[in-house]
């Protein structure tokens, strides 16, 4: 099975390749060559020529922006595309508070604002992608990290509600991400750097 | 701030986002998560940098906005694959269709889109290309022996490229003998590309095409000596001289 993976993943990386050279203009010679480097897919490379040779592509150029039909079979499609995907939830962020402080400078806020944001005050869909691509060149995490951690389960829940309330266990509110920095110290600037966007 | 690709073409060419698209994405990123969402899913976003937002917005858990950017990305490369599939019969676009499927979503929970940002289309066309080599060498082993006696005059893949090998001198791009391929089709009449795509691609008996064209099988017989009649005219490389070459059989 393993084996069978493996084999097919080198099958789609060399068709990749030809699919490259026949639209950069390779000759029959260079498909022979290739052909003549990977035997064992000879079948799979001659019969991918012939249909790039006798296929006109695709007539959806990459300029046409709306597309009116939609794909068949949502919930199956959705259900296989998330089996597929993994979710490593884990923090991206150091623990220490020098080290916490130097990130929140990084992404241009303070640690008051960080701390909002990762203890899941802050409602993650107001949050723009631009305060996540820097949070993840400061962490040194992918962007796609950062994201998941700060739409986990953990996340979320945590603004949500007050457990621990003197008064009993309270619903708590998140707040947008606008109006933390709006309500935050930072300076003008940096309010306006963060608030230009988010308040038009 | 913009995550840069990392994957490569087979030279070691690095994949590359179009500065458009970059420019793009930087303004979408200015946007709270919700705005760039719906900027995507109201189709005012370039295909690539729904691709962008699909690989790095990924939420931790099933989410409705999220979900439909998904079956955007899906209807997208649908859609392309479209005129790719329509030589096909209605089985093999299913499986088609499927393995595309299925592709498109190991690579983006491997997170190997790249080629999709550089280039939608191209990304789409590889995918969808690839899963009609495999459907179609697939198809012909599961021929019994029968068929494959009454259809052993079809042009398959393995018979086109090998033609081509042999009557291209080798030296001539077979980008420039599929435009000549395309210069001959376009010469001949619908019924002559029907009966061409019926007899020599799908691999039917006279008879059988002339069943779907509505007409006898001399008929059939006339309108391909007329398509080959006309590429001979038309067709003096590689390309058209092994499609021809082939209808000759």
């Amino acid at each position: 099975m393993m084996h069978q993976q493996k084999s097919a993943m080198a099958l789609d990386d060399v068709l990749a390749r030809l699919h490259e050279e026949l639209e950069d203009g390779a000759s029959a010679d260079r498909l022979r060559d290739l052909v003549g480097q990977h035997p064992a897919f000879r079948e799979e490379l001659l019969a991918f020529a012939a249909e790039w040779l006798a296929s006109e592509g695709s007539d959806l150029d990459d300029g046409v922006l709306v597309v009116s039909k939609t794909v068949s079979g949502h919930a199956e499609l959705l259900r296989q595309f998330w089996a597929a995907a993994s979710a490593d939830d884990a923090s991206p962020l150091p623990s220490t508070p020098a080290a916490l402080r130097d990130v929140a400078e990084r992404c241009r806020i303070d640690t008051a604002v960080l701390r909002k944001v990762v203890k899941g005050f802050v409602e993650a869909m107001t949050i723009p992608g631009k305060f996540v691509s820097f949070l993840a060149e400061a962490t040194a995490v992918p962007t796609s990290q950062v994201w998941v951690f700060l739409t986990s389960p953990a996340i979320a829940a945590a603004g949500a509600a007050d457990y621990f309330a003197p008064s009993g266990r309270k619903s708590g509110g998140k707040s947008s991400f606008a109006d933390v920095i709006r309500k935050s110290d930072l300076s003008d600037e940096d309010k306006a750097f963060w608030l230009s966007h988010l308040d038009a | 701030m913009i995550r840069p690709l990392v994957g490569s073409d087979g030279k070691g060419v690095p994949y590359f986002r179009h500065r458009n698209v970059e420019a793009e994405i930087e303004a979408v990123l200015e946007w709270p998560m919700f705005r760039a969402f719906e900027l995507a899913l109201n189709g005012r976003l370039q295909p690539q940098t729904l691709v962008y937002l699909m690989r790095n917005f990924r939420p931790n858990r099933p989410n409705p906005q999220y979900d439909r950017l998904v079956l955007a990305f899906f209807s997208r490369l649908q859609r392309s694959g479209e005129r790719l599939v329509g030589g096909l019969s209605q089985v093999e676009r299913e499986r088609v269709d499927e393995l595309v499927k299925d592709k498109a979503i190991e690579l983006h929970a491997t997170d190997k889109l790249d080629i999709f940002e550089m280039s939608f289309k191209t990304g789409a066309e590889r995918l969808y290309l690839t899963a009609i080599a495999k459907v179609r060498l697939r198809s012909r082993t599961e021929r019994s022996c029968e068929d494959l006696v009454e259809s052993g005059s079809a042009l398959t893949g393995e018979e086109a490229a090998d033609l081509l090998g042999r009557r291209g001198n080798g030296a001539m791009p077979l980008a420039e003998a599929k435009a000549m391929l395309a210069d001959v089709m376009e010469h001949l009449t619908d019924r002559e590309r029907l009966a061409v795509h019926y007899v020599h691609e799908l691999g039917l008996t006279e008879a059988e095409a002339a069943g779907q064209l509505g007409c006898t099988d001399r008929n059939v017989r006339y309108l391909i000596s007329s398509a080959r009649r006309k590429a001979l005219g038309q067709g003096k490389g590689a390309r058209g001289t092994a499609r021809v070459s082939s209808v000759k059989q």
